[in-house]
């Protein structure tokens, strides 16, 4: 199996696109970059320019000197990654992050405007983090098996902290089921791709390799996305990042009762954690069969510690053999 | 007798173009100035309406408008989508500072344009469209201004340009 890992050269290059033109030639003649897998590039108003890599974190520097990021860098920074068209952007700017093509996430901070005490929008950006999304083909393939039971797949969770790589595994898993690998048939999935960072879509076509029975509802807030999905696509599966909102429990109650299987990626640590959420509580009692797969970065980015079912029963554990 | 007459005629029509082409110059320049506010206008819908953004919207007005105030927004467009300049207002002046002289635009002209062009690409909507709509309104009052200027001089230029040749050859003779 083919393996595409992270930022290629074609990635970093269009990455590179998107920067003001002189942080963009500095971070080009980074050698380092090259040969790491990008993961992070952070600019914050006159502090170093920093980048993380899958290995190591570094200050980009002139030789002692660190290179430090100006308030200019820093506005033609937001104006370039909203292709200069911020207004284009204000529900995004709300929530305080844009996807740029490629499906890099941006995410901002800066001082909010309040109206009717809710977040207008985002003014005087001071800090900019730049998320390279990554994609590694073939991710997902050994757990597949895991989440089947009895021939049928089970409604399955990706829980873990931030910057663990549950939406580089989803995509993944959505690509295998979507194949057909690693099971009888495939399935239709379809994806609602709220923040567009799972397919990456680019004038209607993904950027990202989700197989080629998907469907892709992007854009859409996860609750109303399931439900179209639901009466316009008949799909097998239907494959959501980030669940967390109130509302998106509306959208997937809807769907448990429909038949139709739930793969998710939700923040959080263990199962203990998980289920202090009540909603999250009674939506794993809801599912009839389901898997929890809990992800850390102890052995890398991407490492899956445990896998529970929905009754509580753990069904693999990191290093303990079955 | 006869190179006096070829002469006088050369001066007289010399002097007729010149008069008529000082005229047409200003319709060319009202012509261009609509172009742009058409280009504005649509912008402004497609922003208050769709949130298309500046790269592809500016691609879709240079289809519709013509010359060279099309070409200017194609070329904008272009620029835009090849990330070409660090900022809107850059990319915005840069393309009419080279493509202002294939207009019949006046320096003020292009000086209110790329003014108007600082305000592209970190606003918000209501913002956006506010800064178009004080362009428009500019861009309107100059219309009418050149339009009245037309109506009472635009035969001016032409009798100017014929009894001024024909001054010039009464005095040669």
């Amino acid at each position: 199996m083919e393996k595409k890992v992270g930022a290629t050269l074609q990635k970093l290059e269009e990455i590179w696109k998107l920067l003001p033109v002189d942080v963009g030639k500095r971070l080009k003649e980074e050698n380092f970059l090259k040969e790491e897998q990008i993961q992070e590039i952070r600019l914050r108003a006159l502090k170093p320019l920093f980048v993380k890599t899958n290995k190591n974190k570094y200050f980009i520097a002139d030789g002692y000197e660190n290179w430090i990021v100006t308030n200019r860098q820093i506005k033609e920074a937001v104006e370039r990654l909203g292709g200069y068209s911020l207004y284009a952007f204000e529900e995004e700017l709300k929530q305080g992050y844009l996807t740029v093509s490629g499906g890099h996430r941006v995410g901002f901070c800066g001082r909010a405007v309040l109206e009717h005490g809710k977040v207008k929008t985002l003014r005087q950006v001071s800090s900019l983090n730049i998320r390279i999304a990554g994609e590694i083909i073939g991710c997902g393939e050994q757990w597949l098996p895991y989440l089947f039971e009895n021939n049928s797949l089970c409604h399955t969770l990706i829980v873990s902290p931030p910057g663990c790589g549950k939406t580089t595994l989803l995509r993944d898993i959505i690509r295998c089921l979507s194949y057909g690998l690693h099971c009888k048939e495939s399935y239709n999935v379809g994806v609602v791709d709220e923040r567009g960072e799972i397919a990456a879509m680019k004038d209607g076509v993904p950027q990202m390799d989700v197989g080629p029975c998907t469907d892709v509802q992007e854009n859409c807030p996860k609750a109303e996305g399931m439900r179209f999905l639901l009466r316009s696509m008949t799909p097998d599966v239907i494959a959501v990042d980030e669940l967390g909102k109130e509302a998106d429990f509306y959208g997937v109650e809807e769907l448990l009762h429909a038949g139709v299987t739930l793969i998710s990626t939700v923040h959080g640590n263990d199962m203990n954690g998980l289920l202090k959420n009540i909603k999250m509580k009674k939506m794993i009692g809801e599912m009839e069969k389901g898997r929890i797969l809990f992800l850390s970065k102890k052995c890398g980015t991407g490492t899956v510690e445990e896998i529970w079912d929905a009754k509580g029963i753990k069904q693999y554990e990191r290093g303990v053999k079955p | 007798m006869m190179f006096q007459a070829i002469g006088a005629f050369l001066i007289v029509s010399t002097t007729t173009l010149i008069g008529y082409a000082l005229g047409a110059r200003e319709k060319y320049r009202l012509k261009e100035l609509e172009e742009i506010e058409r280009g504005i206008l649509l912008m402004k819908n497609q922003i208050s309406y769709l949130g298309t953004p500046l790269a592809q919207l500016l691609d879709q007005i240079s289809w519709k408008t013509e010359g060279a105030i099309g070409l200017a927004f194609q070329e904008i467009a272009a620029r835009m989508e090849e990330r070409q300049g660090n900022t809107a207002e850059e990319i915005w002046e840069s393309v009419w500072m080279e493509m202002g002289k294939k207009t019949y635009l006046t320096a003020v002209d292009l000086d209110e344009l790329i003014a108007f062009g600082r305000t592209l690409g970190f606003l918000e909507k209501e913002q956006q469209e506010g800064s178009m709509d004080l362009f428009l309104y500019n861009l309107r009052e100059r219309e009418e201004r050149i339009k009245k200027r037309l109506e009472k001089n635009g035969r001016l230029y032409c009798s100017m340009g014929v009894l001024g040749g024909l001054l010039i050859v009464i005095t040669l003779l």
